[in-house]
């Protein structure tokens, strides 16, 4: 239990640390989007699906924080046809082609670091790490970014070092039948978009907007004109 | 020789399950307070259904079977999201018209794409398109 307990007071001072500094809103509240369009993100990891998988997971999250996601499989396809084959091309299209097509308020642009499971001797460990940041489609003026990330091991369980070995085999095997890369890619993405203290603002979607956007905005008046 | 290290493994895999169980419950705690640390109330807008597998799938080459399945599932969804009155998720008819077309059932695919329109004028600009390329 010893581990946990440290790991948590880490946390926990972490989070109590950053909070001395808020996150300054301002950019996004003048440029508040209803609607997001994901693009592919960049992939610096060595997971061939790891973009269809962040795809796939983020749409979700995203509109149950009350925005207009675009649909996600129909941007990468169209976007494809239109002689974009990677993410690379995809991400250095213009604002205003993308407003022309999609016609956007905002755009995602995201670029993974890690992502995916590694088998060790005695463990396995799945990881997601990846960062996000959210532009307005008019001014071309970043509104808000963060960063995504949460892990799970597993193989840490009783046995000893044999209890642990067979542990990893089990775990490699039932792997294969279920990934658990998108799970743990839920996590980071509820992490990161839920979070009050740096998070999404609420979207028009979501039936608590008015209130956000009204607290918001008198945190954001309280703190003063930012530079 | 290897159906009997198979057999082996299956036997202390019963031994392992039973620390899985309290690492199951230890992971559960520190979720629950993670959640409890960083995450806000996060209250369910949208019934998501099949709609991310079905996602991941058509982000994937897939074939024509595979293709008939998928749209069978989201319209059993959208069946069921009318039945309980619950709001269309964002992305979901766009998804289902462009299955629909893929598959070439044009009047389906129109059907969906507008439905997207309504749901999430949004999206009216991208329909549109969309609407073009069906005629």
């Amino acid at each position: 239990m010893r581990p946990l307990v440290i790991t948590l007071a880490l946390a926990l001072g972490a989070v109590s640390c950053a909070s001395s500094e808020p996150y300054d809103y301002n950019a996004f509240l003048d440029h508040m989007p209803r609607s997001i369009l994901v693009l592919p993100p960049l992939d610096e990891s060595p997971e061939v699906s790891a973009g269809q998988v962040y795809l796939s997971t983020v749409t979700p999250p995203l509109s149950e924080v009350g925005y207009y996601v675009f649909p996600v499989a129909l941007v990468d396809r169209i976007l494809r046809e239109n002689g974009l084959p990677t993410a690379v091309e995809m991400h250095a299209i213009s604002l205003s082609k993308l407003s022309e097509v999609f016609d956007p308020d905002a755009v995602l642009y995201t670029t993974i670091h890690k992502w995916g499971t590694e088998y060790q001797v005695i463990n396995s460990t799945t990881q997601v790490v990846y960062s996000a940041r959210l532009v307005d489609a008019r001014t071309g003026r970043t509104i808000w970014s963060g960063r995504g990330s949460a892990v799970q091991s597993s193989g840490d369980g009783g046995g000893g070092f044999l209890g642990a070995l067979v542990g990893a085999v089990v775990n490699q095997v039932a792997t294969t039948v279920s990934d658990p890369t998108p799970d743990v890619a839920h996590a980071a993405h509820q992490r990161l978009f839920f979070n009050k203290r740096n998070g999404l603002l609420l979207g028009p979607y979501h039936p608590k907007y008015e209130d956000d956007q009204r607290k918001r905005r008198e945190e954001a008046a309280a703190q003063g004109p930012q530079p | 020789m290897s159906g009997l290290r198979r057999s082996g493994a299956v036997a202390r895999a019963g031994h392992a399950g039973a620390g899985r169980g309290f690492r199951h419950f230890r992971r559960g705690v520190v979720l629950l307070l993670c959640s409890l640390a960083f995450v806000s109330c996060a209250s369910r807008i949208y019934n998501w259904g099949p709609y991310e597998s079905s996602v991941l799938n058509s982000l994937q080459d897939f074939n024509r079977r595979a293709l008939l399945e998928e749209i069978d599932r989201l319209e059993e969804h959208d069946a069921e999201l009318r039945r309980l009155d619950l709001p269309a998720m964002p992305g979901f008819h766009a998804q289902l018209g462009y299955l629909h077309y893929l598959a070439g059932n044009g009047e389906a695919a129109v059907r969906h794409f507008q439905a997207e329109k309504t749901f999430f004028p949004e999206s009216s600009v991208f329909i549109d398109g969309m609407l073009e390329r069906v005629k």
